[in-house]
């Protein structure tokens, strides 16, 4: 446990670098949020306006340590500000109404593409030179060699929009509730298939070639001999033996991928109208919502964080070499 | 891109749709190869901005208007920053008249009169009887009292267009009766009548109870105004319907209004294309053929151009320029060929600007006398001529003021495609004329605080508007908003004062007779088609497509009631006048 | 002194073989051009017996030995020959066959203990599974069959549920071998078992084959290059040159009177295990390149005795002795080309 106590003790570290630095970065910028909607309300807002702005936005002169400590009581309580751009509503209720469904959709691609391209990896090596092994990888790579822009937007346009398909915006049908209902969750459903399967169309070449390859590699190893030798069935050999151990180095890609699912869905929102924080993200660029801008940031390292974490937890559980 | 041009102060989006230029091409042209497909139509799924299933939305108008990634209560419409939904005000809220910029008419709303004392200083307004707030609460005049006392307390709220100004010079606004406010005011200043008409009025009994209007979201409003009920409010869509105590409920023919999100441009035209949404203000390239083919029948728009006049501001105070020279100006702006700016940065979407600076939005104001000074007609060889005999000579290719070469920075947004294109077609005038501009992109805030502190020789950008030319040309040649070189003055970038402008500026403040105020304009006409403050461009148009399948009663170019654009203040003369179709089918 | 040609000999002492393999070739189809690792190999083992094969790292005794399972890895390909075991020609064994066949027939020890158990697997799991997909047995039943192996092989039982990395080398390769011994097979290969321990382990662990192998009576293919370790353990050894049996006779034999002088030189290059320490003098040279590999007697540019002819003939693999088998011209041809050409 040592092992977990060490990684604990990084983590603990990265995160309270992040956020120390999320904390100086604005404060060592000129300008301050204020500023920001001053240029957007194109300078015409009076002087004691924007006094009285900054005072709202808790903009405060008080030395760098206090703002610090109540900076640090603010996230304690997951109070991130106030967002200027929907000023005066609290950051976190913005972010809020985005981070269900970048976790959903993120996940759920990320996870899907992860498992399939796995898969697909794990049974070309084992065939090698068979019919998937010279048909789905070639085929994966291509696609996946598509710019996504160009194969979402044309998945928008032909599936959702002219053929009418598959919705190919939002989260949920227009005028639901979230509610524990068939009617709501199986739209949520149908409104992921289009944004979900372009990710993994694009993706699933990398996991099957990553896969693949350590695979191939692995299936050199003696132990793989040896459990062929035993007389153990195929598919023992092949999923106990030879993927077990293949996995292992694909699952810190699989933790970076998984830490920039808050990042990473950013153009995949925004094709398809999806509510997440990859949208709000760009919005809080074009809008210069600062507050918003960092808290996303912050999300992001976090997230990257908290999935590197948990891969060194799925470490701990695959890889009994790490325990001691 | 056009959007920033659609709505001057609250437009924020723009930057965001430049970057969205791009897809909406490719998404264009694949519009273009998919039509045949559309054959193959299947409806096994219910598409993304297919309507709800819950409830009916017969009746209900689908806008396009606000352009975010997710919905957050606030209908807080006194905060600054436009931050809070559409149509809070003018919408849930109400003025007390609205003066349209398109037929000049004031059309009496909460208020039905308004009267100045004799030496100006005090104004009186009578209010009607019989309406109601949403909640069954009457409206009285002590709500308006009330609401300019509270905009007067508070700094850190905003009022309608310059209202701040007015709040400045007023000592008292008192409610007498439940029928009568009146205002009194330190010194004399007619044009702030159209910004205390403008203003929206809040609920004494729910406002007064609020401890920091600043930061309140007002997340349940109580308004006067024709929808005020919020049956749904979902982070991707929300409802707005009829308020059961509408004052003028036999005006109401629709049910509501509906906001699906709309993350950007290219949804928003996408839908706007398909048919799904009845009332927007978007910005559409080639709109005859991206969106009237569709649906030659009931696609309709009208970009009236009462916007804004885009200008070309000249630093008249910048070192080593000849531009505190008016014929150096009127030179530069005879080299401009506006008619090319007008048909590639804008589409043919407005009309190259006359020699008053003043927009569309002025009807009953605009003098034709001084509307056609030569100035603003592209004449290569007269700028030529007027340069030389400024004393400019050519040396080479370039002309000389001091013994320094014309050479300068010509500052413009970067993003904002439709003035990039514009100061690319100068900047190649300028070029036959001797002078040479390089076309400089900046950040809005760092082009913003150039151009206010006067770091700059060239820039295009806008100028100030209202009801009555008075903000236009106070704007563009008042000693009053004129601020040194160093100094952050939010208008008048040119750093020019007209003595004879200020004059006539005061005369025009200080009366409340409207055909004085007419002649006096007129004289201001004059001064700007003599002076050339700033060189006029095009007035800014303002976008507007409707849909009449569902709705009629659109007003257009054949029944110009209102100004139509969404984020119009004239928006609630449309809301009551559109209504549903008597035999349509209820919608899908 | 007779020169029977390889094919009609019998290469087993005595008896009916065990194992019986036949010119196999197994060759690794690398861009290059094939490696033919193996070139043509027959030997018999008969029940009990130890077979020892030796040669030069690179000669292809491991390269058997997987053949032998047929679990050589690509590009390797079996180019020809036969091997039968019992009766059952393991080449044309179908995937269930093969299945059944390994391990209950045919158990091997590999040559590195460290790559050859699953890193992720407790040793005892690696045991168990072996013993249940052969046999029908309950789980636990299983367990108890791997505690005692544990003990047979001389490690402590609680070790069972250590994974690989907690164990010491010399556990590891008993472990190994307990795996190797899980379904007391008639047969077992040996890759190297004690290459990567030091001397003291090595001893342990040869001690404990030979107790083990007295007690089960299981015949060995043992490999190792080290030449006097197998004279200790085996009956008859085998010695391999570039793909190809060069020597097999009687381990005692061998030992006194190595007939091809690339033995002579394998002999020269090691200690005895036991007895005077000699100088170690070695084989001048490398190895061949095995996918262009020597014309004639392979071994002719790194033999002292070479003569002209021995570049252009291969010398067949002969019994010069009964039970003694060499491919040298020095014994089969000695004065010459067998056609009486130019020497
Ligand atoms: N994957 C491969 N590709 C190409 N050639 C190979 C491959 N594996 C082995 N070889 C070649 O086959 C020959 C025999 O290899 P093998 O491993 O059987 O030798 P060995 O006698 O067991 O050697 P060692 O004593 O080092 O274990 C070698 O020359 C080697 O270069
Ligand atoms: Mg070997």
């Amino acid at each position: 446990m040592n092992y977990i106590l060490r990684r604990l003790g990084f983590y603990f570290v990265a995160a309270w670098a992040s956020i120390t630095l999320n904390f100086l970065l604005p404060r060592l910028m000129p300008g301050d949020p204020a500023d920001a909607v001053l240029a957007s309300a194109q300078g015409r807002l009076d002087p004691s306006t924007i006094a009285a702005m900054r005072e709202a936005y808790g903009l405060s002169d008080d030395p760098l340590l206090v703002q610090y400590w109540s900076y640090l009581q603010g996230l304690a309580r997951l109070d991130f500000g106030i967002s200027t751009a929907f000023f005066p509503s609290p950051v976190m209720d913005v972010v809020q109404t985005g981070l269900t469904w970048t976790l959903l959709l993120g996940g759920v691609a990320t996870i899907i593409a992860f498992v399939l391209g796995t898969l697909i990896g794990v049974f070309s090596a084992w065939r090698r030179g068979g019919i998937v092994d010279s048909a789905v990888p070639p085929l994966a790579l291509f696609i996946g060699s598509f710019p996504y822009f160009w194969l979402a937007t044309v998945v928008v346009f032909y599936v959702g929009f002219r053929w009418e398909i598959l919705p190919e915006a939002y989260a949920y049908g227009l005028g639901l509730s979230p509610a524990f209902s068939w009617q709501f969750i199986s739209s949520v459903m149908t409104h992921l298939i289009l944004p979900a399967l372009t990710v993994v169309l694009v993706s699933l070449g990398g996991w099957i070639l990553g896969m693949r390859n350590t695979m191939v590699s692995t299936l050199s190893e003696d132990y793989v001999s040896l459990a062929e030798a035993k007389g153990l069935s195929q598919r023992r050999v092949m999923l106990r033996y030879a993927a077990r151990n293949a996995l292992l180095p694909n699952m810190t890609s699989f933790g970076m991928s998984l830490g920039f699912v808050l990042s990473g869905s950013l153009i995949t929102e925004s094709v398809f109208n999806y509510p997440g924080l990859g949208n709000q993200l760009v919005q809080s660029v074009s809008l210069r919502d600062f507050p918003l801008m960092q808290t996303l940031f912050l999300f992001i390292t976090i997230s990257v964080l908290a999935a590197n974490l948990l891969v060194d937890l799925l470490y701990l559980r695959l890889d009994p070499r790490v325990r001691t | 891109m056009g959007n920033d041009l659609r709505k001057g102060a609250s437009d924020k989006v723009a930057s965001m749709m430049a970057a969205e230029m791009d897809r909406r091409q490719v998404f264009l042209r694949g519009a273009a190869l998919g039509a045949g497909a559309s054959a193959f139509a299947a409806t096994l799924g219910q598409t993304g901005y297919k309507a709800s299933a819950q409830a009916t939305i017969e009746g209900m108008v689908t806008v396009s208007e606000q352009q975010r990634q997710t919905w957050i209560r606030n209908f807080n419409f006194l905060i600054p920053g436009g931050t809070f939904l559409w149509p809070t005000d003018n919408g849930i809220y109400e003025p007390s008249m609205i003066a349209s910029r398109i037929t000049g008419e004031i059309t009496p709303w909460l208020a039905e009169s308004f009267e100045y004392t004799a030496d100006n200083l005090s104004l009186s307004l009578k209010y009607r009887t019989g309406v109601m707030w949403s909640d069954g609460t009457p409206f009285t005049a002590g709500d308006v009292a009330f609401t300019f006392n509270l905009l007067k307390d508070n700094a850190g709220l905003s009022g309608a267009g310059g209202l701040r100004n007015v709040l400045g010079i007023t000592s008292t606004v008192e409610a007498p009766d439940d029928t009568t406010v009146t205002f009194t005011f330190t010194e004399v200043y007619t044009p702030g009548l159209f910004d205390i008409l403008a203003q929206n009025i809040v609920p004494e009994h729910i406002w007064s109870t609020i401890e920091d209007p600043v930061t309140f979201l007002n997340e349940n409003p109580v308004g006067t105004g024709p929808f005020t009920e919020i049956p749904i409010f979902e982070s991707n869509y929300w409802e707005l319907r009829r308020n059961p105590n509408y004052w003028q409920a036999d005006k109401i023919g629709i049910e509501g209004l509906r906001f699906p999100i709309l993350g950007d441009n290219d949804t928003a035209q996408r839908m706007l294309i398909g048919g799904e949404i009845d009332w927007a203000g978007n910005f559409v390239p080639d709109v005859e053929n991206i969106y009237v083919a569709e649906d030659p029948e009931n696609h309709g728009y009208w970009f009236p151009s009462t916007g804004d006049t885009v200008h070309l501001h000249l630093n008249t105070e910048a070192p080593n320029t000849p531009f505190a020279d008016v014929n150096v100006r009127k030179a530069i702006s005879q080299a401009i060929d506006r008619t090319e700016i007008v048909n590639l940065a804008m589409y043919d979407y407005t009309t190259p600007a006359d020699s008053t600076g003043l927009s569309g939005g002025y009807p009953d104001w605009k003098d034709p006398a001084h509307a056609a000074a030569p100035w603003v007609t592209m004449d290569i060889e007269a700028a030529n001529a007027a340069l030389d005999a400024a004393g400019l000579v050519l040396d080479g290719d370039v002309r000389t003021f001091n013994g320094q070469p014309m050479e300068f920075e010509l500052l413009v947004v970067n993003g904002w495609s439709d003035w990039n294109q514009a100061v690319q077609i100068m900047a190649d005038n300028f070029a036959e004329i001797g002078i040479q501009a390089t076309v400089t992109p900046l950040e809005q805030t760092v082009w913003q605080t150039r151009v206010q502190t006067g770091d700059y020789t060239m820039s295009i950008g806008w100028s100030s508007g209202g009801v009555t030319p008075f903000n236009f040309y106070r704007g563009i040649m008042s000693s009053q908003t004129y601020n040194p070189v160093g100094t952050s003055s939010p208008e008048n970038w040119a750093r020019f004062v007209s003595p004879e402008a200020d004059a006539l500026l005061d005369q025009f403040a200080a009366t409340s007779d409207l055909a004085e105020q007419q002649r006096i304009s007129s004289e201001l006409q004059r001064v700007y088609a003599e002076q050339a403050p700033a060189i006029p461009l095009f007035p800014g148009p303002q976008w507007y497509e409707y849909n009449s399948t569902r709705f009629e009663g659109w007003p257009n170019e054949e029944n110009p009631y209102c100004v139509p654009s969404t984020y119009s203040g004239e928006r609630l003369l449309l809301m009551t006048t559109i209504r549903t179709k008597a035999a349509t089918t209820p919608t899908t | 002194m007779s020169t029977t040609p390889v094919k009609d000999a019998t290469l087993t002492p005595n008896g009916k073989p065990l194992l019986s393999v036949r010119d196999l070739r197994v060759q690794y189809m690398t861009a290059r051009a094939p490696v033919r690792a193996v070139d043509g190999v027959s030997f018999d083992i008969a029940p009990g017996e130890v077979l020892g094969l030796a040669g030069e790292s690179g000669s292809g005794k491991s390269t058997v030995a997987q053949a032998l399972l047929r679990i050589l890895n690509p590009p390797a390909v079996i180019a020809g020959g036969t091997i039968d075991f019992q009766g059952r020609d393991i080449l044309a064994m179908s995937d269930r066959e093969l299945e059944q066949f390994r391990w209950q027939d045919l158990s091997m020890v590999f040559q590195s203990a460290m790559n050859a158990l699953n890193p992720v697997m407790t040793v005892e799991d690696q045991i168990i599974d072996t013993i249940l997909s052969h046999r029908a047995m309950n789980e636990t039943r299983a367990r108890k069959r791997a505690r005692e192996l544990f003990e047979i092989v001389g490690i402590d039982p609680s070790r069972l549920h250590s994974y690989p990395h907690e164990l010491s080398g010399g556990m590891r390769q008993r472990a190994v071998i307990a795996i190797a011994l899980a379904l007391q097979p008639p047969m077992m290969i040996m890759d190297e078992p004690t290459t990567a321990l030091d001397v003291v382990v090595q001893k342990e662990i040869m001690q404990q084959i030979e107790d083990l192998k007295n007690e089960m009576g299981f015949s060995i293919l043992f490999i190792t290059h080290d030449l006097s370790l197998l004279v200790e353990v085996s009956d008859r050894i085998a010695i391999m040159y570039a793909g190809q049996i060069v020597e097999l006779a009687p381990a005692r034999e061998l030992y006194e009177r190595p007939l091809h002088p690339y033995t002579q030189g394998l002999l020269n290059s090691f200690p005895a295990l036991t007895g005077p320490k000699e100088r170690v003098t070695g084989i001048p040279g490398s190895p061949p390149d095995m996918a262009a590999p020597p014309s004639g007697c392979r071994f002719h540019p790194r033999c002292s005795k070479v003569r002209g002819f021995h570049a252009r003939l291969v010398p067949p693999l002969t019994e010069v002795e009964p039970g003694h088998f060499v491919a040298c011209h020095l014994y089969t041809s000695p004065d010459g080309p067998p056609d009486g050409g130019p020497g």
